[in-house]
């Protein structure tokens, strides 16, 4: 059977190649070896160019010593929070300011926290007895807060010892940056076989993929789980509004300011993931319909041609509506075009695409290795291992699980009733229309 | 009219001298008073009233002192304490003609209880916590605490304050004292903080910070805007009457509905410190002494009424009823005599060195308790327990007790073979008979003692105490 398939390939015209295999050569390739490319060629000689300059940011840093707030909003996290703040002190950036919000636990989270802040492990408790939702609870966290930086951090995360000094870099390079958002990595990836392809997506796609998108001025996304935003910023635009998906959105609106939004690759950030595939597609159905929901709707009007116009924030919307959107729907057009019309080649092209995206793959999980080298552990390099499983990962699985969910924000609005927000918050919402 | 009159139940007017002082010809007079049905008086104030009754209450024979006590309102309201401290108040129409029949029944009850103290009632009472008994006893009722600020315990029990003569915590002393014994039952009424140095219940409670100490707080409730996220104090959504969100600009309108109230935060305005949970600190009205409110004394406010075993005290006094039985029956010794007979008998044995005599120690645990078990039935079982010692015993052998359940017995010329035989049979008949009356077997102790030059009886008895009293 492999050796009809190999007789299949050698016998290809280039005009056959692309017919049966355009999604990969118009799209899938020119991503890899753009991205790649632009890695190699681009980001890395201009990274060490800036080596002098990343040495007199941090010695600016230091002569300053702004107080750093590290907010951590969330419901039900106590048992996290003790080992985080232990974690915080070991900072190579020290002047830092832990504030908590607990919105409205229901477990041992307000007696463990009311200990940390009686005992000055964590400076500020503010524990809410209702649920307000997660923007409320990060608005609160930084209504509280004093520092001139903010950082946004997920209770379960664990940042690497100069995350924090790393992450504040970018602001003293550059006076229009007003957040930057960390590297998340995968803290359970040898857990299972779901936390390992996801060890290997978070590489590509967060890691590389902001790394670029960053350097091209069209990052989207700042991640919740660790980003830091300038004060002044975040208080122009009176904190989060209300999600799924604030993290996107606060991205949106401080891009709206006319301001800068950067990736910090070297800022490590670990967290925990899903444990099995089942959990993981609950998790990417949140997050895929939130997608829609900001930028398709909510943030339209960055493809108006208004007075805030500007052509990054155009082409960040469109880059992102046409690569999830488009794409995710081209991929079904593949599979029926391929049944149809190529029905008794079936397998040749399956085997084909399947050896073409394990290439692929292999290509730009050895450039996320180049580019995080400095921060990676033993244990993320061997994930090479495992590079096969990803065809199946991304061309199948995470597939179904988006299209389900576009499908369901676009009849449905289904994320309004979303249970990341109290009832109360999304019946107002859903009413206003936002 | 004097200022004061006091009339006996037959008519037979004696007057109070107006004088402020008492004199010995007012204590004599009422002296005169012992056989009368009630005393009747009338008043120009208040506190004069109050002065009459502390009078009569404070006399030392139960026939003055438990003397159902009438006074005549000659018109104003009289405060809720005053018609506490006496047993009925007529208005002085009601004098001119009969006094209502229900009242005289009533006197005539309390006076039934009085008169079953038999011979009693004309000797001295002297002791404070006797006299709340019998007073309690004749009239069947319960003391019921009444919040005052007068009294710093900032409660009084109205009802027998006239007892005493104005040390009020000897009030709390005494009722503390009759419930250790089990003489009196409580009912719960309220809980009140008193000064852990000086018992005043006058206590100021106040939040603080839990920084620097400071009473200086200001709170804010933190209001949460649904429908833009934005979360902050009160304050920044004041804008004159109405609340306004600062970061959207929308009218605040109904609770519940487009915002609410997720928590409250604390300022000091001292240390600048921002937190949720104040410490609460209280200050004493009176030492002036501040504490954290777990540091002073958390009482239970509660009602007395005698218990049955408090009845038993009430006519027989404060030693116990099967004692008193005992007593008769067998001419319980008190303790120090026993002791000499004791020593009497050392020196005898001693001396002769041909004799033997046994000391048998009996502790029946929990004999104090079976009144609250038995109620009335009790003295009939302490009779036939009487009545089992009775048999036991000969007329040369002598007992005496070391309290409500530990019987000594001094059984002359008797080996402590023999006196195990007795042992033996004491237990025995002791725990069947209690056995059949409380359907549970007692627990009994019982030792034998040889008697001889070497045995110390405090000595001994104390080691017997510690080793089986452990508390
Ligand atoms: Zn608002
Ligand atoms: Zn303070
Ligand atoms: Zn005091």
């Amino acid at each position: 059977m492999l050796n009809d398939t190999w007789d299949f390939i050698t016998g290809l015209s280039a005009a056959q190649l692309v017919s049966y295999f355009w999604p990969f050569f118009l799209f899938d390739l020119t991503r890899y070896v753009v991205f790649d490319v632009l890695i190699l060629t681009l980001y890395l000689p201009r990274r060490k160019r800036n080596k002098q300059r990343r040495a007199e940011a941090r010695r600016l840093l230091f002569h300053e010593k702004p107080l750093v707030s590290v907010i951590v909003p969330g419901k039900n996290e106590g048992k996290h929070i003790p080992s985080l703040a232990e974690s915080l002190t070991r900072q190579t950036y020290k002047k830092l300011e832990i504030v908590i919000v607990d919105d409205g636990s229901d477990d041992d989270t307000e007696i463990i926290c009311r200990k940390l802040h009686k005992d000055g492990k964590i400076d500020q408790y503010v524990r809410n007895e209702v649920r307000g939702g997660k923007a409320s609870a990060a608005n609160t966290a930084l209504y509280y807060s004093t520092g001139k930086y903010v950082i946004h951090l997920d209770a379960d995360s664990e940042l690497r010892y100069d995350s924090i000094e790393t992450i504040l870099l970018p602001f003293y390079m550059d006076a229009n940056i007003a957040a930057v958002g960390g590297d998340i990595r995968v803290a359970n990836l040898n857990q299972t076989m779901a936390t390992r392809t996801q060890a290997i997506e978070y590489f590509k796609g967060i890691s590389t993929g902001r790394t670029v998108s960053s350097m091209l001025g069209i990052l989207r996304i700042i991640a919740g789980a660790y980003g830091a935003f300038r004060r002044d910023t975040l208080d122009r635009l009176g904190g989060w509004d209300v999600g799924p998906g604030l993290d996107g959105d606060i991205t949106m609106k401080i891009r709206k300011l006319g301001l800068k939004v950067v990736h910090e690759p070297h800022a490590v950030c670990y967290t925990n993931v899903p444990t099995s595939f089942r959990k993981l597609a609950r998790q990417r159905f949140r997050w895929d319909r939130s997608m829609v929901r900001f930028r398709a709707r909510k943030h339209v009007d960055v493809l108006m041609p208004t007075s805030n116009f500007r052509l990054s924030n155009f082409i960040a919307t469109v880059e992102n509506l046409f690569y999830n959107l488009f794409l995710n729907f081209k991929w079904w057009f593949y599979v029926a075009q391929v049944i149809f019309f190529y029905g008794a080649l079936l397998q040749h092209i399956i085997v084909v695409n399947y050896v073409l995206y394990t290439l692929a793959n292999l290509a730009e999980f050895l450039v996320a290795m180049v580019l995080l080298r400095k921060t990676l552990r033993k244990q993320d390099l061997l994930l090479i291992l495992y590079l096969p499983l990803m065809p199946l990962y991304t061309g199948l699985y995470l597939r179904i699980v988006r299209t389900y969910a576009y499908i369901m924000e676009f009849i449905h609005k289904a994320s309004y009733a979303d249970r990341w927000n109290p009832w109360k918050v999304s019946r107002v919402v859903k009413k206003d229309r936002l | 009219m004097s200022e004061g009159l006091l009339i006996t139940g037959d008519q037979n007017p004696l007057h109070l001298p107006a004088k402020k002082s008492t004199d010995d010809t007012l204590w004599r007079s009422l002296d005169v008073g012992a056989d009368a049905d009630y005393f009747l008086f009338e008043v120009s104030s208040e506190s004069e009233a109050y002065r009459v009754i502390g009078l009569v209450r404070q006399k030392l024979l139960p026939a003055i002192y438990l003397k159902p006590l009438i006074l005549i309102n000659s018109g104003g309201d009289l405060s809720k304490s005053l018609q506490d401290q006496v047993d009925f108040v007529i208005s002085s129409q009601q004098l001119e003609q009969q006094l209502p029949a229900k009242l005289l029944d009533e006197v005539e009850s309390i006076n039934r209880r009085i008169d079953a103290l038999q011979e009693q009632r004309l000797k001295a009472d002297t002791n404070m916590a006797l006299r709340v008994v019998r007073y309690l006893y004749s009239r069947d009722r319960e003391v019921e605490p009444v919040a005052s600020i007068q009294n710093r315990g900032g409660y009084t029990f109205t009802g027998i304050e006239s007892l005493f003569d104005g040390h009020d915590q000897s009030i709390w002393q005494t009722l503390d004292f009759l419930n250790s014994q089990h003489l009196v039952q409580t009912r719960f009424v309220t809980r009140t903080h008193q000064c852990a140095s000086c018992g005043c219940a006058f206590l100021n409670f106040k939040e603080t910070c839990p920084q620097c100490e400071s009473e200086e707080l200001d709170a804010d409730d933190l209001i949460h805007h649904f429908r833009c996220g934005y979360t902050a104090e009160l304050s920044d959504f004041r804008q004159e009457e109405r609340l306004v969100c600062p970061k959207c600009d929308q009218t605040l309108r109904h609770i519940g509905v487009d915002y609410d109230k997720p928590s409250m935060m604390y300022h000091c305005r001292s240390c600048d410190h921002r937190f949720q949970e104040p410490e609460i600190a209280t200050t004493c009205f009176d030492c002036h002494r501040t504490a954290p409110p777990e540091n002073q004394i958390h009482r239970n406010i509660e009602a007395y009424k005698l218990s049955m075993l408090g009845v038993n005290a009430a006519l027989y006094g404060l030693d116990s009823l099967f004692a008193s039985i005992l007593e008769r029956r067998l001419q319980l010794l008190p303790l120090d005599v026993f002791e000499r007979f004791i020593a009497v008998e050392k020196a005898r044995i001693g001396r002769y060195k041909v004799s033997h005599s046994s000391l048998l120690l009996i502790d029946i645990k929990g004999l104090e308790q079976i009144y609250l078990t038995l109620g009335e039935r009790t003295s009939e079982v302490y009779e036939e327990l009487a009545n089992l010692f009775y048999a036991m015993l000969r007329s040369s052998d002598l007992i005496s007790s070391r309290n409500e359940s530990l019987f000594l017995m001094l059984l002359t010329e008797t080996s402590p073979d023999d006196a195990k035989i007795v042992e033996g049979r004491l237990s025995s008949g002791v725990g069947e008979l209690l056995k059949a009356s409380l359907g549970a077997s007692p627990d009994i102790i019982s030792q034998i003692v040889n008697v001889d030059t070497a045995l110390d009886l405090t000595a001994y008895l104390e080691s017997f105490l510690s080793e089986h009293h452990a508390e």
